[in-house]
């Protein structure tokens, strides 16, 4: 196989200078640059053949006498190199339409496909783990009632465009549709967390970070915990129609904007918490606690 | 002034408790902190600049103030005053 090396500059443009002198007429032109894209093409096909033939362990003519393509290493290396970039170009990066999943821990099993109530998933984490990473349409994981909490902590991270993640449990203040923990991080989409009890006794229950439009709603927070049962860092977060109970903090707002709308609980050491400039707006009832409110490093609640 | 609440200090030149509030101010009267809708101020715990832990002087509210003269006035007006 010949490589042709093609040169750009300003004036002539890419091309082999040799091969290629200036255009005369609009016709030379267009035959010159249907010649390179026809080389192009060729020399891409050819390499493409020696890379079958390599991973493929051809031993036959086509290798003898050839030079060794640089960096492709054995050919077991190349065929798993070859597959991981199959791979990678397989995995969806964006929705392309709007999706939803759901789980079911009870029924489910994370060998189906998890697209009907009927072949559910067995954990949320499944489910999640499926998303690309862009999400342009509406995403909804709606998850069936049961204890979940051995999946450990739950994560969202990283999603970003022009859709939402909403995962759904109970329709009223959860007492039975149990998760561990979660911890969103660094979404640029609104993520909603809906109907869900929490079983913590040793972590923050909910953590968002950096996160856009962050709601929890219908969540109970009641086994007692020395930690926060919410904090926000660096977010905007909505907690709304959910119980906390017995935490040192129930809403903890850092560099955050937090909506704290008609919350309930008792037994809190703090209820609201505003730090380092971070504004908690509420609005009808709020999480009882020995204090109500702290507003320090320039937080303000109102 | 220090404050310490929930194992945290809370440092302040002037630290006011009034109507289940505990405010901290600066030298300029800015508002540094503020613990509202408290219910038992045995968690907080207050030093001054020596360490020596103080009590803290309770700062009337208006109504109060004003049930204080009254009940002054009548005991002057008993006393013939």
């Amino acid at each position: 196989m010949a490589f042709t090396k093609y040169v750009y500059t300003p004036t002539d443009g890419f091309k082999n200078t040799s091969s290629f002198p200036n255009p005369t007429t609009g016709a030379v032109n267009r035959a010159q640059r249907q010649a390179l894209h026809d080389q192009t093409r060729d020399a891409v096909h050819d390499l493409i053949d020696e890379m079958a033939a390599v991973t493929d362990g051809d031993s036959g003519g086509d290798n003898i006498g050839m030079t060794p393509i640089p960096a492709l290493g054995s050919a077991s290396t190349s065929q798993s190199q070859m597959e991981a970039m199959v791979a990678l170009f397989s995995f969806p990066w964006a929705t392309t339409a709007s999706l939803t999943y759901y789980v079911d821990v009870a029924s489910g099993s994370d060998s189906n496909n998890g697209l009907t109530v009927g072949t559910p998933f067995k954990t949320i984490g499944k489910a999640i783990s499926l998303l690309p990473p862009r999400i342009d349409h509406t995403v909804v994981i709606n998850v069936a009632v049961g204890d979940y909490s051995g999946e450990g902590v739950l994560t969202v991270s990283g999603y970003t465009g022009k859709g939402s993640i909403t995962i759904n449990g109970d329709t009223v203040v959860s007492t039975s549709y149990s998760i561990l923990r979660l911890n969103k991080n660094r979404n640029g989409i609104p993520v909603t967390l809906r109907g869900f009890n929490f079983t913590t006794s040793t972590n923050v229950s909910v953590v968002a970070n950096q996160c856009i439009t962050s709601i929890v709603n219908l969540c109970n927070f009641v086994v007692s915990n020395s930690n926060q049962a919410i904090s926000s860092v660096g977010s905007t977060l909505t907690v709304s129609n959910s119980t906390i109970s017995n935490h040192s903090v129930a809403i903890d707002a850092d560099t955050s904007t937090v909506y704290s709308n008609t919350n309930s609980g008792t037994g809190n050491t703090i209820g609201l918490r505003s730090s380092s400039a971070s504004t908690i707006g509420k609005n009808g009832t709020q999480p009882g606690a020995t204090t109500a409110e702290v507003q320090q490093t320039g937080g303000v609640i109102r | 002034m220090k404050l310490v609440f929930n194992e945290t200090e809370y440092i302040a030149d002037k630290i006011i408790n009034k109507d289940s509030k505990i405010v901290g101010y600066d030298s300029l009267e800015n508002e540094l902190f503020a613990f509202k809708g408290i219910s038992d101020t045995s968690q907080f715990k207050l030093y001054d600049d020596e360490g020596n832990e103080k009590q803290f002087v309770k700062v009337q509210t208006e109504g109060e103030r004003i049930a204080s003269i009254e009940d002054t006035l009548l005991a002057l007006m008993m006393m013939g005053v």
